[in-house]
Formats: structure tokens, sequence, C-alpha cells
């Protein structure tokens, strides 16, 4: 299985700008699924609401779909969706939590055992990286260096200029590396 | 997918620690799992319309089985120029089977605050004002292995389904299945797609003063929403 989602070229939901009719919403769901429980882990949606928060995504999909009319391609409007989601997601998550919650939950462990192949120390080490970073600077990490979109393509997604999404990319990067420098020094 | 003006992802990049690479490739690999998949597409059930038969993959296969459990293949959900899906499905198409697994409208915990949908409804139809939809329901308990499963109520999307396919035939049984929805899930995750069918249902009733005002309120409680379109033209 291939780990990047159909392109718009690739998929059969292409519309391009040819007046064609918008995919059906089994198509967007089969072709992309899987990418989009991905992109919300990633960005910050844990593990024990991730399918509570695509089920979200997709009903967005299916209200939105007839008016989708291929002025930009599936694949960053679904990136769009997404990002909106999980980050309303992540802000009624923050307001649960700190009303209920005294101890927060243990990172991973949710942990269903139907996962892919993936250590949890893994998932675990991913999101502890992908957390240290604000969530424009995350977005924009996310969507380029793991989804694969153009740098063009995460600036539509996001919203901003292009500058500004490679500010944030190099940002990104930097602030990356140095988690990933610091959990290794503490590690060793 | 590429553009050359792109900065080398760190993933390709020589200068990057291999391990810090492995770290792209593990969250590059960490996709959603077909089991996932599968219960999402139970969880959505006839919002997703008809299995694809060139669909490929586990993928495809796992998700389709959900919809085809519940007899509602032939729905076709998403309907030709914006958001009649609950119009555009064929009227012979299959009743719900009982032993569907009733997850798409579960009642949601509260969410967030929401703008409430003012009940235009005569006293007999009154419902708790609602929320738009919050898809935040988890999915119910299977029922334990040797014990037989308790009735189910029908879930959010039955209703509406009842409701969809008595419409043109018997809108006043289709407003009361919308009515029962909004009773049973007034958080649902469907509850636009209930609102218009009620609003259609009233119109054909020839109760057009309530359908004017359940549209008003939808229009304030869902602003810019696709099915809007829908709720302007004629019944």
């Amino acid at each position: 299985m291939s780990s990047k989602p159909p392109t718009d070229r690739e998929s059969s939901s292409a519309l391009a700008a040819t007046g064609a009719s918008p995919p059906s919403m089994r198509t967007v769901f089969d072709e992309h699924a899987r990418y989009v429980i991905r992109t919300l882990r990633h960005l910050g949606v844990k593990e024990a609401d991730v399918e509570d928060v695509a089920q979200e995504v997709f009903v967005t999909v299916h209200r939105k779909l007839p008016e989708f009319e291929g002025r930009s391609k599936l694949r960053t409007w679904l990136y769009a969706i997404c990002l909106r989601v999980a980050s309303d997601h992540r802000r009624r998550a923050y307001v649960v939590r700190e009303r209920v919650t005294e101890n927060p939950p243990v990172d991973g462990g949710e942990r269903t055992g139907d996962e892919p192949d993936l250590s949890l120390e893994s998932r675990a080490f991913v999101q502890q990286l992908l957390d240290t970073l604000d969530e424009d600077k995350r977005a924009v990490l996310v969507l380029y260096e793991i989804e694969g979109l153009t740098m063009r393509e995460v600036a539509e997604v996001i919203g901003c200029p292009l500058q500004t999404a490679y500010s944030r990319l190099h940002a990104a990067r930097e602030l990356l590396r140095g988690a990933w420098e610091q959990a290794r020094q503490e590690d060793s | 997918m590429t553009d050359p003006k792109d900065p080398s992802r760190l993933l390709n990049a020589a200068d990057v620690p291999e391990g810090l690479r492995n770290v792209l490739r593990a969250a590059e690999a960490d996709v959603g799992s077909d089991q996932q998949v599968s219960r999402l597409a139970s969880r959505l059930g006839p919002l997703l319309g008809p299995v694809v038969p060139a669909a490929t993959g586990t993928v495809a296969a796992a998700s389709a089985s959900g919809a085809l459990k519940l007899g509602l293949a032939a729905l076709a959900i998403i309907g030709a120029g914006g958001g009649a899906w609950l119009l555009s499905a064929p009227q012979s198409a299959s009743p719900p089977a009982p032993t569907k697994p009733a997850v798409v409208a579960a009642p949601a915990p509260a969410a967030a605050p929401a703008p409430a949908v003012a009940s235009p409804a005569p006293a007999t139809e009154a419902a708790p004002a609602e929320e738009p939809a919050s898809a935040a329901s988890p999915a119910p308990a299977a029922p334990l292995p040797g014990k037989p499963a308790p009735p189910a109520a029908p879930s959010e999307a039955d209703l509406l389904e009842q409701a969809r396919s008595s419409l043109k035939s018997d809108p006043a049984r289709a407003l009361s299945r919308a009515n029962e929805a909004r009773k049973r899930y007034p958080r649902g995750v469907l509850v636009q797609e209930r609102e218009v069918l009620a609003i259609q249902a009233l119109r054909r009733l020839g109760r057009n003063a309530e359908a004017d005002t359940r549209a008003e309120a939808f229009a304030k409680a869902f602003p810019g929403s696709a099915f809007q379109r829908k709720l302007n033209a004629a019944p």
C-alpha cells in the first residue's frame, strides 16, 4: 500500500476544469479515508478521537461536495477541511480537558491494537516532535514533509501567501531538528 | 507531485540525520488501518452512497461491507446539483436492515456551542432546541459475543432514509420521521439533512408558513450551507 494519497491526476475523482460532475462521496472516501486519518493524527488529534474527527471531516465533505467545482484540487480541498476540523476539535478538546480532566491522558495509551504496524514508540515520538510546533508551523510541515503537497498547494490550503508558507516551513524545520537532537541526547 | 522551486523534502535531503528521516518515514507510513477505515465507513453508512464496483484494495472492500449490510447500497446519496442527496435516491431503495449498526447518529455529548435552530413546528411537533452536527459521537459498543443484541432503536440515518423514501408519496410520514429524528438525535450528525427533509415535507403538505419559518431558522443556524440552494428551490 502506498503511503501517498492519489494525486488528482491519478485519482478517478480528478475533476480538472472540464465541467465534470463532482466525484461521488464513495469515491472520495475510498481513495482518501486512510490519508485523512493520517493527516488528522499529525495535526494533533489524539488517537482516541481520530475516528470521531474523521467522521466529522467526511460529514463536512458530504455537505460541501456538491459545491465543489474543481477550482482547487480535490486533495487540497480535503486537506483544508481536515485542517479546519482538526483546529476546531483541538480547541474543543482543550476546553473540555481544562474543565473536567485533572489527569491528562497519556499519549499513545488509547492504542486499540489494530493500527498499522507502527510501534507505539514511533507514533508517540512523531507526535512528541510535532507537538513542539505551534499550529501554523505544524500544518505547513505536515502538509509538505509528510503529505507531499507542493508549497504552492500548502499555501492554498493554509490560506496564506506563498512566502509566509516558506517562512513557516523554514522555522518548523529548525524547531523539528532541534527537538529531535534534544530527544536524541536525552535518550543517550 | 513536485515543484522545482520547492526545497528538497527532509526525507530526501542528504544533510538530514538518518534518525530524523526515519521519524518522517514512520509518520508517512502511519495511515489509517483497514479496521479504522471500515469502522468509519460503518459510521458514515448511507452518506457514502453506493459502493464503487471498480474500487480496488482492502480499503474499498472493508468500507463497502458496512454499507452493504445496511441494504442501502442502492442509495445515491449525492444528487447532481446542490446537495440533493435525499431526493436523488431511487424510490425503490431497499429498506434498512434491522441489524444495521446504528452508528452514524449516536447523540453526541455536549460539544462546542452552536447556534440553535428554532423550532417552528406546532406544539405536537415540538422538540428540544438543537445544535448543528457534532460528529464526536462514539460508536456504541458491540453486543457481547453469545448474547442476543437488544432491539436497536432506529438510527438517525434510518429515520432520515425513511423520511426521504416517503417524501413524495407520503409527506406526512416524511415529516413525522424527520421530527422523530429531531427528538431522538437533537445533536446528530445529519441535522442539516433532517431539516431540509422536514422543510420539504411541510411544503408538500401545503404548510408553507411553517416551512418558511423553519427555513429561516435553518438559514440562521447554517449560513452558507450547501443545502440552501435546495431549500430555495421548489419542493
